[in-house]
């Protein structure tokens, strides 16, 4: 069964339709890089699928489960979502912004329990932040922030993760150790669709790659079907993709 | 800015304490001092009720106290509220024309000689809350929050004018507005008290169990990605906390910079987190408003409005000038 299935996605935002039909299946212990040029409707069908945005037509099914026949709260406790701007607002700590990812799991009236703390501890640790629990979210660097945002995801433990550009804001090594997280998560058999800019980081880690491009999704059979020529069309640029030593591929554009 | 957090217990019981206190302290002075024992013995049965402290206490003094206590706990816990679950650090009952709103209906009320006022005010109130949301209301950002303030000062306005329109047709019933609208805690009567401390209640509960629902909703995430249904959220807790604050513009009449002030001054100590704020915003409220209104008293019965203007507005300014 699919974690995750979208089919006809539609989603119209003013007079213009963003998304024109999308059929997705993202199954256990996957990781999709979704990539497409700005504003191909990345977000949107993120927000969509992960039901916080808007949709016009189609359907979602979350774990078998029409997604509105779902609470608020039980969608949240299979998805979560990374934003791509992480936009805190008031200075609350960084350990209470990751404990709010247990919030859809403990209930309105449950206080928040050992576990609560001790997984709010690890996603803080998975994200490299595990010192920073104490400081405040306004306090932080754009990447820190990003950070603190995937540990809540994290502490949301989800089968589903749905990610915004997680890694924008990050610098190399971060942004690597992001995608060895995504990595294990995917081995523990959940199912993660991330958007992204960088092809290198999709060629490397993502199981499946799927391109939006005029509202559509393209999806080449196997990543190593993506080629020059394929990029060229979605990108409307011109790039070299290369054979490394170590076996990987690598993609530049050039025009 | 680092925000400087104490232990919450800590601060809890410090103003537990010095609310407690301060009614004893309050009902003792005034025309005929009664000291603290006296008052205890008073509550307790000991003095007899034909006493004449005992009816100072227990007709006068208390019950004009536990309301002017209430009131400040439902400005300062719906100030809590209405700026959490708004995203505006400057909503409140009155910037958002709410505490007008109601005012306007309660004035409308008596006007027409109704022999119910409360509900009328919470007409207004809502009413006046429902433009101010319409008007004001254009998405999450900033802009949007700038604008929800400006529907509330021009919608609090025109209901202001309203409300000065009524006045002039109101014929012999003017005075009753007058005094109604002057907002005093003089005429408190037990009633009063068992509404203001319903509406107290109302607010301490909403804020408490809602506390989580109203982190995730200031945090700045979409509160929809972790579980909260914002609008409806949001609307629930609007409504039940202008019922509440409908409910004690009907005691008070028209009280500002309570609802805004206490939960700025109470954040200091705090931070943002609904489950310490909200309990230690309706405490300080409490103890503001109760402290106002023996000042008001004290001044010879001053409209306790301007008390606490004179001591918010300085306050207020002072945490703007902290925060550039």
């Amino acid at each position: 069964m699919a974690l995750l299935s979208v089919s006809g996605l539609k989603v119209t935002l003013g007079s213009s339709e963003v998304l024109k039909g999308i059929d997705i299946d993202l199954l256990e212990g996957q990781i999709v890089a979704l990539l497409g040029s700005n504003g191909s409707g990345k977000s949107t069908f993120l927000a969509a699928a992960g039901g916080i945005g808007r949709r016009s037509g189609g359907s979602v099914y979350i774990l078998g489960d029409d997604i509105d026949s779902l609470s608020r709260r039980e969608v949240a406790r299979r998805v979560a979502v990374v934003p791509q701007q992480t936009g805190f607002l008031m200075p609350f700590s960084v350990m209470e912004t990751v404990l709010m990812g247990r919030f859809p799991a403990a209930g309105r009236f449950a206080p928040l329990s050992r576990e609560d703390a001790q997984a709010a501890r690890a996603a803080l640790d998975a994200v490299d932040l595990g010192s920073f629990g104490d400081r405040l979210v306004t306090d932080l660097s754009g990447g820190e922030a990003q950070r603190v945002a995937i540990a809540r995801a994290l502490a949301q433990d989800t089968p589903i993760l749905l990610l915004d550009e997680p890694v924008s804001a990050l610098d190399p090594r971060h942004a690597m150790a992001v995608f060895r997280l995504l990595d294990s998560l995917k081995k523990e058999g959940r199912g993660i669709i991330v958007a992204l800019h960088d092809i290198n980081y999709a060629l490397r880690f993502a199981d499946r790659i799927i391109f939006l491009k005029d509202g559509l999704l393209h999806e080449p059979p196997s990543p190593r079907l993506v080629d020059e020529k394929l990029l060229g069309r979605i990108f409307d640029t011109q790039w070299r993709l290369e054979t490394l030593s170590s076996g990987d591929r690598a993609a530049f554009p050039l025009a | 800015m680092m925000t400087p957090r104490g232990p919450f217990r800590l601060w809890l019981l410090a103003l537990s304490a010095s609310l407690a206190a301060a009614l004893l302290w309050v009902i003792s002075i005034g025309e005929v001092r009664i000291p603290a024992g006296e008052i205890i013995d008073v509550i307790l049965g000991n003095i007899s009720g034909a006493d004449p402290r005992a009816v100072i206490v227990l007709s006068i003094r208390l019950p004009r106290a536990l309301a002017a206590s209430a009131v400040g706990a439902v400005l300062a816990g719906s100030g809590v509220v209405f700026q959490g679950v708004l995203l505006n650090p400057l909503a409140e009952p009155y910037t958002l024309g709410v505490a007008t709103g109601a005012a306007f209906g309660a004035s409308l009320a008596i006007t027409l000689r109704l022999p119910f006022i409360p509900p009328f005010a919470f007409a207004g109130g809502v009413a006046a809350l429902g433009l101010v949301w319409i008007l004001g209301h254009g998405g999450r950002d900033s802009s949007s929050s700038t604008r929800l303030i400006l529907a509330g000062v021009i919608v609090g306005s025109v209901l202001g004018a309203g409300i000065t329109l009524i006045k002039a047709l109101a014929g012999d019933q003017v005075g009753v507005i007058v005094l109604w609208l002057l907002g005093s805690f003089s005429l408190s009567s037990w009633g009063d008290v068992g509404w203001s401390m319903a509406s107290a209640l109302l607010v301490l509960l909403l804020g408490i169990f809602w506390a989580r629902d109203m982190d995730v909703i200031s945090s700045g995430v979409n509160p929809r990605s972790l579980g909260v249904d914002d609008r409806k959220t949001v609307g629930f807790l609007l409504f039940g906390c202008s019922l509440a604050t409908a409910i004690a513009v009907s005691i008070s009449g028209i009280i500002g910079f309570v609802g805004l002030v206490v939960p700025h001054l109470i954040r200091l100590v705090s931070g943002p987190s609904h489950a310490r704020l909200v309990p230690l915003s309706v405490l300080g409220g409490a103890l503001l408003l109760l402290l106002a209104d023996t000042a008001a008293r004290s001044l010879g019965e001053l409209p306790v409005g301007v008390i606490t203007a004179l001591i918010g507005g300085p306050i207020f300014c002072f945490l703007l000038w902290r925060g550039r």
